[in-house]
């Protein structure tokens, strides 16, 4: 008898409500709405378009991905540097954390595109978490699929992602922000789940092998799951 | 009506890959755009509701301004492809002194064939350099379409293949004429 989720989730497996929308911004190229329980993320595309930066020597094209975090979102990665203690909370939106989140969905992205399609243009990204309840990677991830998908942008397939926190004993599916606090160690998975290859795993803490293991298997069907809701989405619009 | 499709799904087991799709390590064809699958003789593909990606590649037809004229290359800023406008603004050409015209091609004098605010119409030779994709007009169809005279402001008529003339005020520039099939 599992003891029930302070969420209200009966099981360790559950996977919360994930929702999306899609085309939410007119005047983007392709974008997408994601809701992961709590856990809030927009994402905007534009492009393939005329690159920014002019000295590209590659002949394949950029994905270039910004996170930008809303003011109320409940969760602050704040990272706050020494002497920079007085500034205003807003202009420290740009914190390292985020910094870190756009370069983990950039390299999630760039694995399922097929880059050599635009060459010498780029596409760029731009994620914002409304909300954050954990699982925000993850939310940002398939926000950011569904919407390059939507420009019209090739992809190998479509990246999907799942996340498990252990808790003593306990492998918990999807946590929430509250769990994750409570945790001892994290495993976080992208894969392309028609592919069925993974694209970025993050584990955090001390696991053995077959814990990772199991915790691994547990994140893929986890992955797959989102990635039938998504492509549901992606059927209707 | 054929199916709605998303990347990474499978459109056929085995066969040939057209626009919109491609082969993967087991030879099924899957999608790698979202839209409705299109079943030909030849293959499978995929066709995007919105049409597909525009972004300059070789041998597409653009149009494009002319931005400034060097004494090696002129720079425009292309404004449409194929007919259909990219996003958010241009891409960078560049057409250079041998790529403007396919005979005597060592005497060209650039401010002979183009001059800044001109439109022209011109191909995609290749990804170019670093700053701008490569393009030609080294062909009968190619060139200027449109060369505005600078005080009358009238569109200037062609006169031959290397001149235009400004019905207001008669003056004759030089210029690479594009021919325009009625």
């Amino acid at each position: 008898m599992q003891t029930p989720r302070s969420d209200g989730r009966a099981s360790d497996e559950h996977l919360r409500a994930l929702s999306v929308a899609l085309d939410t911004n007119s005047r983007a190229s392709g974008s997408s709405y994601v809701e992961l329980g709590n856990t809030k993320v927009s994402c905007a595309v534009y492009g393939p378009r005329r690159p920014r930066v002019d000295d590209l020597t590659v002949n394949t094209g950029v994905i270039d991905v910004d996170v930008f975090r809303v003011p109320f979102a409940r969760k602050r990665a704040i990272h706050v540097e020494r002497g920079r203690e007085n500034e205003r909370e807003k202009d420290l939106n740009r914190s390292a954390a985020d910094v870190e989140l756009s370069a983990r969905i950039a390299d999630v992205l760039r694995a399922c595109a097929l880059t050599e399609t635009f060459p010498r243009a780029q596409v760029d990204v731009y994620v914002t978490i409304m909300d954050s309840d954990g699982g925000e990677v993850v939310a940002s991830v398939l926000a950011a699929s569904a919407a390059l998908a939507r420009a019209g942008v090739e992809m190998a397939d479509l990246a999907s992602a799942c996340e498990l926190v252990r808790i003593g004993e306990r492998l918990v599916l999807d946590p929430t922000e509250e769990e994750c606090e409570r945790g001892n160690g994290k495993v976080f998975l992208a894969q392309m789940s028609s592919e069925e290859g993974m694209v970025q795993g993050e584990t955090f803490g001390r696991w053995t092998a077959d814990e990772s293991r199991r915790a691994l298997e547990q994140c893929a069907a986890g992955c797959n799951r989102f990635d039938t809701i998504v492509r549901e989405a992606l059927a209707k619009s | 009506m054929s199916r709605v499709v998303a990347p990474g799904d499978v459109l056929r087991d085995r066969g040939v890959a057209l626009e919109g799709a491609r082969v993967d390590a087991l030879g099924r064809v899957r999608a790698t755009t979202c839209g409705r699958a299109v079943e030909r003789d030849d293959g499978v593909g995929v066709e995007r509701a919105r049409g597909p990606l525009v972004v300059p590649r070789v041998g597409d037809d653009v149009h494009g301004r002319v931005l400034r004229v060097l004494e090696r290359a002129a720079h425009v800023d292309i404004a449409a492809i194929n007919g259909r406008a990219p996003v958010g603004g241009g891409f960078a050409g560049t057409i250079r002194r041998q790529d403007v015209r396919a005979h005597a091609v060592d005497s060209v004098e650039l401010d002979r064939c183009f001059r800044a605010g001109d439109v022209v119409r011109a191909k995609v030779l290749s990804l170019g350099d670093a700053r701008s994709f490569y393009l030609t007009t080294a062909s009968d169809e190619l060139g200027v379409v449109r060369a505005t005279h600078r005080e009358s402001g009238e569109t200037m008529l062609p006169v031959s293949w290397t001149e235009v003339q400004c019905p207001i005020t008669g003056e004759v520039e030089d210029r690479k004429v594009a021919r325009v099939d009625e």
